[in-house]
């Protein structure tokens, strides 16, 4: 085994570990257990669907599906990033006693963020083939690949900011909420008056949310080539953020 | 305790500095009341330990393996930060650390354990950050668990244990896996009488299958047990270095 292998192997168990033991350290003296990946996504949803449906009586042929779509993918990018973002200053211990690459740290969360997430679109999935909806294969790996390459390059940046800048954790999460709202999840972007039309171009989870409905409902979206140039470009800037991370660990250590 | 004729040099640190941090943590709230708060108290100087501009500054030293060398020096001489740049943790601002072996293994009081996961759920944590496969450490677990001697207490979570079976489970695993270097920065201060004991023998065990232990600790009585050599740090400077004795003696006049 050439020595890349090697740590590539090593560096995958210890993201694998930390991930797998930061979900059992959750779920540890709750009574229902891994349940709460099934149920976690499901209430929201409801929550969601209630609010549009009923309360605001925006009832399309699609609406309640597309919520559904929306939410379980924003729960998962959401906590991701949550928790990915305080990952590092949260676990001084490990990062100035053990040489591991500080990108691992938010990785992890990510991770470990994405088993909770299959379960959701486990749930999802079967729901959405009960009312007639198949995916497309093809565009929810896509979907799927863009997903978890941009949300852990945004994990990664803001884990090392959060070190220096304490209070991104907390910006993060009213950012987060804000940026919920202003992405076409609970409701349909034509609603969006021209004018602000911007909000959503130049917003990239509003430009993700698109490529989950067209996989996952086959809405309109964007062709094929144009999700494998934003994938590349994506996969980049991740690796780019690691190795930066990864060389300025000395500092990290001494800001913490 | 060295042995004779086995002076291989394992790592060796040449006009070593380290700088702290050039800016401190910054929040919107100090960001916003820094301006004030300086007006108010104008800054002292301050003739602390811990005030200075390097942390570590100008340090050469060689380690040889089969060593155990003591590192001794009062609160703020810098000697956690030498034994994170000895792991590898941190990398000097100046000079170079040659490594002719694997980087050190730092067990220290404060334990990188995830306070919610059980004892058996740490071992697999620590064993992986330090880089093993999931079939070395099936293989250790046995030895760990008794070695530690948590018993049924292993099923149990961190956060029900007291500070002595944390240190006890964290020098168990350091020492199971052993690199051929290990750095033990006061994790024995709070270990009963007995469990010393056996962590003297193992660490002896170590060393005489070459290993460099380094082993920081305020006890002149620890250092004397276990080590070879041992090294005085004052103000982030190496400042007496050699037989064990002769190093004390220096310590105890600077107290």
């Amino acid at each position: 085994m050439t020595p890349f292998i090697q740590e590539l192997r090593k560096q995958s168990y210890i993201l694998f570990t930390l991930a797998r033991l930061k979900q059992k350290a959750k779920v540890r003296g709750t009574r229902l257990g891994y349940l709460w990946w099934f149920l976690e996504p499901a209430m929201l949803i409801a929550l969601y669907s209630y609010l549009v449906t009923v309360i605001f009586e925006r009832a399309g042929t699609d609406a309640i599906p597309s919520i559904a779509a929306g939410v379980t993918f924003w729960k998962w990018w959401q906590t991701s990033i949550g928790q990915a973002t305080k990952s590092v200053s949260g676990n001084k211990g490990m990062v100035s006693q053990v040489n591991i690459k500080i990108a691992l740290l938010p990785m992890s969360a990510v991770v470990s963020q994405t088993y909770l997430f299959i379960y959701g679109l486990l749930l999802l999935e079967t729901g959405l083939m009960i009312y007639g909806y198949y995916p497309d294969p093809v565009l929810l790996v896509l979907a799927l690949l863009l997903s978890f390459g941009f949300v852990s390059l945004v994990a990664v940046v803001l884990s090392v900011i959060n070190v220096f800048v304490r209070d991104t954790a907390y910006l993060i999460g009213f950012i987060m909420r804000m940026l919920f709202f202003v992405s076409p999840i609970l409701y349909d972007r034509n609603r969006v008056p021209p004018d602000y039309q911007w909000v959503v171009t130049y917003n990239p989870f509003a430009q993700l949310i698109k490529v989950v409905k067209q996989a996952l409902l086959g809405t309109d979206g964007f062709s094929i080539p144009v999700i494998m140039v934003a994938i590349v470009l994506v996969y980049a800037l991740l690796y780019a953020a690691i190795r930066k991370a990864n060389a300025i660990r000395s500092k990290i250590v001494l800001q913490l | 305790m060295m042995q004779e004729g086995k002076e291989e040099l394992v790592l060796e640190m040449d006009s070593v500095f380290l700088n702290y941090a050039v800016r401190k943590t910054t929040s919107l709230k100090r960001a916003v009341l820094s301006r004030f708060k300086w007006r108010r108290v104008p800054k002292k100087k301050s003739h602390s330990n811990t005030d200075r501009e390097f942390a570590l500054s100008n340090i050469n030293l060689k380690f040889y393996s089969g060593d155990a060398v003591g590192v001794i020096g009062l609160n703020g001489a810098g000697k956690s930060t030498l034994c994170k740049l000895l792991a590898g943790v941190l990398d000097p601002t100046n000079g170079s650390i040659d490594f002719h072996a694997q980087a050190g293994t730092l067990l220290s009081l404060g334990s990188f354990f995830s306070k919610e996961l059980t004892g058996f759920d740490n071992i697999y944590l620590a064993a992986a950050l330090m880089g093993k496969s999931y079939r070395e450490i099936r293989e250790r677990y046995d030895d760990i668990v008794e070695f530690s001697e948590l018993g049924t207490a292993i099923e149990k979570p961190l956060e029900t244990y007291s500070k002595g079976m944390i240190a006890r489970l964290s020098f168990s695993i350091a020492t199971s896996f052993p690199n051929d270097i290990l750095i033990i920065d006061e994790a024995l201060s709070v270990g009963d009488k007995n469990f010393k004991k056996k962590c003297l023998g193992r660490t002896k065990a170590l060393v005489s299958q070459s290993k460099l232990i380094i082993l920081v600790s305020h006890s002149g009585r620890d250092i004397k047990k276990m080590c070879n050599r041992a090294i005085l740090l004052d103000k982030g400077e190496v400042i007496a270095e050699g037989a064990v004795p002769d190093v004390l003696a220096v310590y105890r006049a600077l107290e």
